[in-house]
């Protein structure tokens, strides 16, 4: 009562209402009895100040209503290492953050979790790149699950052990348990969806929809196909996208057919290629080709781009067999064809699509300087291939061919052997030996080299450089990254390989 | 052994330029020599000239025989990351001849220190007389300054009330700003920060008025304590004037100030506040049983002196400040040390803020309480707040400035954690957690 009062009067002000208040007969109520003056102003600062300070020692605490929060589970998993915690700190702090995806690999191998205190800082890591999420859900712990649910920006990390969360959950949880469910039990993934399907709005559908690419199999084919029909274009779009990369889905079947009828071989002195270029059909449009998306290629052509498209759903071994002839004599027989391009755009398609070695090693040579895709179809060779491309072009006798070799390596993102590094690193060393102005981009893929070659060159690769070289100053700080980088996966592996802090009951 | 973090060594960088020479510095090959054992780091490193390298962590003190003027230069900085990021490129080794010649030269200069009485010895009679008459000049007409300006504030103050809160809710920020002002030119530091928190209770929503009330009887009740500063007890003395804004100096300590013990650094927080840096170090005495607030300043484009990172010990002498409740101190001869233990906890936030009022019964104006309390769980509040919530379910909030509440709540996981951190009467900032026998800085 007093100390309202009090306030009242002051923010009025004494000149315009006179201090007044009742004071008990407690030591308070006294001490107070004694500021009954002529100084008005003194007396109420006076009390203020008392009252503020037996207020101040009285104060309570607000009580919580609710039960307290669920805690975490104990996790049996044990935290990685100090060192490597320090290693995660360093890199989300951009520190080398390219490495961040090889340092979450190799902790997850380990059966290795990030300590607890680290996890916000890589849950925001996950929240602002999406890229970075698979890598990053296997070390989350029990912790981190757990963390996630209290912050909507981490929703992607919620525990996918509960399946109520499909009914109950955000949007971004129930894709979070999607996404989690298609890697481990797809059949269940595709149950859930399928379930709520015909509740959900366009954008959930779309996104659900995409959660499928992970684990995609035969088995989502019928419920892909039935997508064709959905009442949103976007869905329907995506269902086609996807039933375009399982080889004996209806839709591809459906578009073989089309293919060989519209693409025929004509043999002759010379072997040539009969093309029908494709018309707009519903039944086209069904199947995910309707017309080119506004920003793609039109070089093409409308009818052009069908045909790429069309061509880019057809497994390309299904060439071969139609025709018994290899990738190459196939692509010889193209060679004076008036829509080559489309026929090349719809096999480079096909090759990633269905992961054809060799369409990609015939097709490469075509794509001397065409970076992505070059890395794209390189990608597509198993190891021991991928290994003697790059390692028969290093060595090839002409510099365009070994240029062309260290392009490829600067695009694809996979291990390098020993011997394919050492090679790579004597043509860059070379490059530098002949260059008459620095390579710039050379130097910038040279830190990204860093990234693929075996950390056990590390010391090997310090020395040999040409330092004499007329442009060495203006190389030595990428070679420096470079080595920086590789010998901080070294010591990163060892972090993580060392021993372990013991699990969560002993620490 | 050596275990700062990359995030620690680089508070300790004089500018940007440093971090950004020193991190090109962190890889081995730069170094003709690399080296620590239980004392000190040390490496040769390879500049214009070889440049031999001492870092003794403890205290910590660090030694480069290149030109820079900088402290630390980059070549500490460099062999301190380096050692930090890296393991096994700093190994334990025998330390060279120029390492144990700095070590032994620092121990000499610690005992000659120590020895120093507040007197200069090297002085004779009539200097030292003739010092001791300048600074007796110097404390009187501060001494007048700061009665005249308080005398002109409790005018104000008056105006102020008679006026009432509404006319001062109504005035610019200028209001404040000048009266700020005034009052240091009249060398009362500590009740122009005072007054300059004023604008942001008034602005701080419901409840302002009874803030800012709270704010002006309090600042009222110091200056009416001035007033008969001879009748009041000499440590309440000594808090009044502190909070006016005399800062003590190490030669005012009696010898009885000093408490010798091990120390734990449990808590640090730097901040700006007008252009100064500030940097708030709290320690714990293991057989004292007590906590200290060690502050330092500097200027924003001067370095802030090297102090150790929480969690390290040190076996050190604090000089406490005269008070009713001291806390404030200065470090002196800190060695580094092994040592165990931590802050015994109160019990839970009912048990704090008894401690609260014991301590606001002995010093009324006292700003903040640090304090170990046992059994909280951090939890999210309404809006972007945080609460800790005790055992007895009471709610403790935390300051809407700490900035690591998502670390303590991954830390917490739900289960209790015994927290160290600054009550200031309404929230508490948490500064370091145990967990486990596990000590975590925030």
């Amino acid at each position: 009562m007093t100390w309202q009062a009090l306030t009242t009067c002051a923010l009025l002000g004494t000149e315009r209402q006179t201090p007044e208040w009742t004071a008990g007969d407690d030591a308070l109520g006294q001490l107070l009895a004694q500021l009954r003056g002529e100084d008005r102003e003194g007396d109420l600062l006076r009390a203020a100040g008392i009252l503020a300070l037996w207020r101040r020692a009285g104060q309570q605490l607000a009580r919580d209503p609710q039960p307290a929060l669920l805690p975490c589970e104990p996790d049996n998993a044990p935290v990685c290492s100090p060192r490597a915690q320090k290693h995660l700190t360093r890199l989300l702090h951009g520190h080398y953050p390219e490495l961040l995806p090889e340092w979450l690999g190799l902790l997850a191998a380990a059966g290795q979790r990030v300590a607890e205190e680290g996890l916000p800082a890589l849950l925001d890591a996950g929240a602002r790149q999406t890229a970075l999420r698979p890598a990053l859900l296997p070390v989350l712990g029990q912790r981190g699950h757990w963390l996630a649910r209290s912050n909507p920006a981490w929703s992607y990390a919620v525990a996918a052990d509960d399946e109520a969360l499909w009914q109950t959950g955000r949007p971004e949880e129930r894709l979070a348990l999607l996404r989690q469910l298609r890697a481990t039990r797809p059949e269940r993934g595709l149950e859930l969806l399928a379930a709520t399907w015909g509740e959900e709005r366009a954008r959930q559908r779309r996104e659900g929809l995409e959660t499928l690419a992970t684990g995609l199999n035969r088995a989502d084919e019928p419920f892909l196909e039935a997508a064709l029909d959905d009442r949103s274009v976007e869905v329907a779009r995506a269902a086609a996208e996807l039933l375009a990369r399982l080889p004996d889905s209806r839709l591809v079947q459906r578009l073989t057919a089309r293919a060989l009828q519209g693409v025929r071989w004509q043999s002759g002195k010379r072997d040539r290629l009969d093309v029908d270029l494709p018309e707009d059909d519903p039944a086209l449009r069904r199947d995910g080709i309707a017309s080119p998306p506004p920003g793609s290629s039109v070089k093409l052509g409308e009818k052009g781009w069908r045909l790429s498209r069309i061509i880019g759903t057809v497994p390309p071994a299904v060439w071969n067999q139609q025709w018994q002839r290899t990738a190459l004599e196939i692509l010889a027989a193209s060679r004076d064809n008036d829509w080559r391009q489309a026929l090349l755009d719809g096999w480079v398609l096909a090759t990633q699509r269905f992961r054809d070695p060799d369409w990609a090693e015939a097709l490469l040579p075509f794509y001397p300087d065409h970076d992505t895709l070059t890395a794209a179809l390189a990608d597509v060779l198993p190891p021991v291939r991928f290994e003697a491309y790059l390692l028969g072009l290093l060595r090839d006798s002409a510099t365009g061919g070994r240029v062309a070799a260290l392009v490829v390596l600067s695009h694809v993102e996979r291990p390098w052997s020993g011997e394919l590094s050492r090679a790579a690193l004597e043509q860059v060393r070379q490059r530098i030996r002949e260059d008459k102005q620095p390579d710039w981009w050379l130097a910038q893929a040279l830190r990204g080299f860093a990234r693929w070659m075996p950390p056990e060159l590390s010391e090997e690769a310090v020395v040999g450089w040409p330092t004499e070289a007329k442009f060495w100053r203006q190389w030595e700080s990428a070679v420096n990254e470079f080595l920086d980088r590789l010998r901080f996966r070294g010591v990163m592996r060892k972090a993580i390989a060392g021993s372990p802090a013991p699990a969560d009951s002993a620490r | 052994m050596f275990s700062w973090t990359p995030a620690h060594i680089i508070t300790l960088a004089p500018d940007e330029a440093s971090i950004k020479a020193a991190r090109g510095l962190a890889r081995p090959g730069k170094w003709a020599l690399l080296g620590q054992n239980e004392r000190a780091l040390w490496g040769e490193c390879q500049g214009s000239a070889l440049y031999q390298v001492s870092v003794d962590p403890g205290e910590p003190a660090f030694k480069c025989t290149c030109p820079s003027r900088k402290i630390p230069c980059k070549h500490v900085l460099g062999l301190l990351l380096l050692a930090a990021d890296e393991a096994g490129t700093v190994t334990v080794d025998e330390p060279p001849a120029w390492l144990n010649e700095w070590l032994g030269k620092r121990e000499q200069s610690a005992k000659r220190k120590a020895a120093r009485v507040s007197a200069d010895p090297d002085l004779d009679p009539e200097q030292q007389a003739q010092r001791a008459a300048t600074r007796d000049k110097r404390a009187a007409e501060r001494q007048r300054k700061v009665d005249a300006g308080l005398t002109e504030l409790d005018r104000w103050l008056r105006d102020l009330i008679r006026q009432g809160l509404v006319h001062a809710q109504q005035q610019p920020a200028r209001y404040w700003d000048e009266r700020a002002a005034r009052l240091v030119d009249a060398q009362a530091p500590g009740l122009a920060r005072w007054l300059r928190e004023m604008p942001g209770i008034i602005s701080s929503g419901e409840g302002w008025a009874e803030r800012l009330l709270a704010q002006l009887g309090l600042l009222y009740l110091l200056l009416e304590g001035y007033q008969r500063l001879d009748t009041l007890p000499e440590r309440l003395q000594a808090d009044i004037r502190s909070r006016i804004g005399w800062t003590g100096q190490e030669a005012e300590l009696p010898a009885d100030a000093w408490v010798r013990d091990h120390w734990q650094v449990i808590g640090q927080r730097s901040y700006e506040e007008e252009q100064i840096q500030v940097r708030r170090t709290w320690l714990w005495g293991r057989d004292s049983r007590r906590s200290a607030l060690v502050l330092d300043f500097a200027h924003q484009s001067q370095s802030l002196p090297p102090i150790a990172v929480p969690g390290v010990w040190q076996e050190a002498e604090l000089g406490f400040f005269p008070s009713q409740y001291p806390l404030r101190a200065l470090l002196r001869n800190p060695v580094p040390a092994t040592a165990e233990g931590w802050p015994p906890p109160l019990a839970d936030s009912a048990a704090l803020l008894d401690a609260y009022a014991r301590a606001l019964a002995q010093h009324p104006w006292l700003g903040i309480l640090p304090a170990t309390i046992a059994g909280l769980v951090p939890m999210r509040g309404i809006a972007e707040t945080w609460q800790l919530r005790d055992q007895a379910a009471n709610l403790l909030l935390i300051h809407p400035g700490f900035t690591d509440p998502w670390r303590l709540l991954a830390l917490s996981g739900g289960q209790p954690l015994t927290l160290f951190g600054e009550w200031n009467g309404a929230h508490f900032w948490p500064l370091s957690a145990w967990k486990d026998g596990r000590f975590t800085a925030f």
